[in-house]
């Protein structure tokens, strides 16, 4: 298996990875979830994250996202150690996420929970809430607007008022990634966006992911529907049994046969 | 606040005036009293257990905590009582912020479990540390509360002080759950890890808002100790944690109004219907029950959506006829 590029470090971070992930491992009790894993997502691109199941992307989310932290290795963000970081200081720096079983606030309704998503670009701490403080309102005017900005582009506006859990769930799907966009966070960890959507929704679902990609967000992207990945993928990594089997373009990465063998099983010719 | 709060605020406030000018029978007003009171524990805990999502039956002891700190510190030396209170409300809310720190680790039962658990501890050491708090047979002789030159020692004059603290703390509440804060303290209810990942610090939220809820019980008992001038353990035992929780739950988990009604409902019924104190007890678990069964959501809640749905349904029927 060829590495493309040597993992040296980038000079130039503007210009070139926005999250490192390296080295990493991660053991529950004795399972070895992930072991060496290095990859990275550079600024503006989809990188795909794809294998069978149980080969280690949920993981690998969980462990980009603070929600539970490698056992060896470490995962930077630009030069900024995030891998110990806890998620709230992680989301602070520009990564948001979604969950393969939504994690929706079912007892808010669409707008409220697009409007906790701006929690990081917001201030108001408990006693300014309290008092009703000086600020406080242009603060909230601004969450108000910006959360329904975002409504608009993902075509929720007209549900705005309605509690979430009543939403169809394939609304429900894109107000989750509306929810983790709608800071304008530097990544964005999908966690399979597209399970259990229907064919139009889909189409829906990769038009919203490239487009958060041309406003200048990357995305992480975890997905077991191969036409979406393969159609709207920057960079694809593929693991197996919690290690990285190969890593490429779109279409190339089928020429690696241990590839191949992952997805069609042993003796398959490519 | 928005303007229906503040339309709320103003009624109540009118309502609250009429009561005081046109109810003479003071055992009324000593009622309205203790409900103002219980309301502003009532209001704190619903923020933690409504809106955050963590249950605690150990407020009780916040509440008793006020109490006896500012009773044993006024009756029994002699400090003055609002800088007592002040003090009592500190030292409470650092004691709240110590059990906070590790207990809200602690998710569902096990949370439930240890508060419950530090209820029954401050409850002994009222009973056992007899030397300052006089142990079960109570301790009295606690100052009244003085403004300036007066002295507030019938329950009329304390009304407006119980009252005022209670609005107050309603509209800091409803402040504080209409803001940035109070979005973050119900994201953790609905997912505290997704709340997480969008940047909200769960740990200090949820810590802030115990220590708070915590302060506000203190405050109440704090009120109460000078209002009735007689303290017992008995008034502060697990059995008042229950008692507040239920309130919360009549009211409506996550709503600051319906806290106001909860606090009503179970701290005047019982009175008004002239039951034996042991009776009072069966009434709560009856009107738990009922309420549980016919309005899910509490109270208030539910009524305002009952009202909602036969107004609905009569204007679709008048739509028809058209």
């Amino acid at each position: 298996m060829n590495e493309t590029k040597p993992p040296i470090h980038s000079t130039n971070s503007t210009n070139g990875r926005l999250l490192s992930v390296k080295e990493v491992a991660k053991d529950y009790g004795g399972v070895r979830a992930l072991s060496n894993l290095s990859f990275h997502v550079d600024q503006a691109q989809i990188l795909s994250l794809i294998g069978p199941n149980g080969a280690g992307k949920t993981t690998a989310i969980n462990l980009v996202s603070g929600i539970c932290r490698p056992s060896a290795g470490e995962v930077l963000l630009g030069e900024h150690r995030i891998s110990r970081l806890p998620s709230h200081e992680i989301a602070r720096l520009g990564v948001t996420r979604t969950f393969q079983n939504l994690q929706l606030f079912r007892n808010m309704n669409v707008i409220e929970n697009v409007m906790v998503g701006l929690h990081p670009k917001t201030r108001c701490g408990f006693l300014k809430g309290c008092l009703h403080a000086f600020g406080h309102r242009a603060e909230e005017e601004s969450v108000i607007r910006r959360a329904g900005e975002i409504l608009e582009l993902t075509d929720l506006a007209e549900h705005k008022n309605r509690p979430s859990d009543s939403l169809p769930y394939g609304h429900r799907k894109r107000l989750e990634v509306a929810r983790a966009w709608v800071s304008r966070p530097k990544l964005i960890l999908l966690d399979e966006p597209a399970a259990g959507l229907n064919g139009r929704e889909t189409e829906q679902m990769a038009e919203l992911i490239t487009r958060i990609r041309d406003s200048g967000t990357s995305v992480l992207l975890v997905e077991h529907n191969m036409d979406l990945v393969m159609d709207i993928s920057d960079h694809i990594v593929v693991l197996n049994y919690g290690k990285k089997i190969a890593e490429g373009g779109p279409h190339r990465i089928w020429s690696h046969p241990e590839v191949v063998e992952a997805y069609l099983g042993g003796g398959a010719h490519a | 606040m928005n303007r229906r709060d503040t339309f709320g605020i103003l009624c109540l406030i009118c309502g609250l005036t009429v009561f005081a000018l046109a109810i003479r029978n003071p055992y009324y007003i000593l009622l309205a009293n203790v409900v103002g009171l219980n309301i502003i524990v009532v209001i704190g805990l619903n923020l933690l257990i409504g809106y955050t999502g963590q249950i605690s039956l150990g407020h009780g002891a916040f509440f008793g905590m006020g109490a006896y700190l500012s009773g044993v510190l006024t009756a029994n030396y002699g400090l003055p009582p609002w800088p007592t209170m002040l003090l009592a409300v500190s030292v409470t809310s650092f004691v709240a912020l110590l059990i906070g720190l590790p207990v809200l680790k602690l998710k569902g039962h096990y949370l439930v479990m240890a508060t419950l658990g530090f209820n029954v501890i401050v409850s002994i050491c009222m009973v056992e540390m007899e030397y300052w708090t006089g142990g079960t047979s109570g301790l009295p002789g606690i100052p009244s509360l003085t403004i300036g030159p007066w002295t507030l020692d019938t329950d009329l004059d304390v009304f407006p002080l119980i009252w005022g603290f209670a609005l107050s703390v309603l509209v800091i509440s409803l402040n504080l759950v209409h803001s940035r804060v109070g979005r973050g303290l119900r994201a953790i209810h609905g997912s505290e890890v997704a709340a997480g990942t969008l940047g909200v610090n769960t740990r200090l939220y949820k810590i802030q808002v115990f220590v708070f809820s915590a302060a506000l019980a203190s405050i109440s008992g704090s009120l109460y100790a000078h209002y009735i001038t007689f303290i017992s353990p008995k008034t502060f035992d697990f059995f008042y944690s229950v008692k507040v929780v239920i309130m919360v739950i009549i009211g409506g988990l996550g709503s600051v109004w319906g806290s106001l009604i909860g606090a009503a409902v179970i701290t005047a019924l019982p009175e008004l219907l002239e039951m034996v104190e042991e009776y009072s007890v069966l009434a709560y678990g009856l009107i738990l029950a009922l309420v549980l069964m016919f309005f899910p959501d509490g109270l208030l809640p539910g009524l305002v959506e009952g009202f909602r749905k036969r107004f609905a349904h009569r204007r679709g029927k008048a739509g028809i006829s058209i």
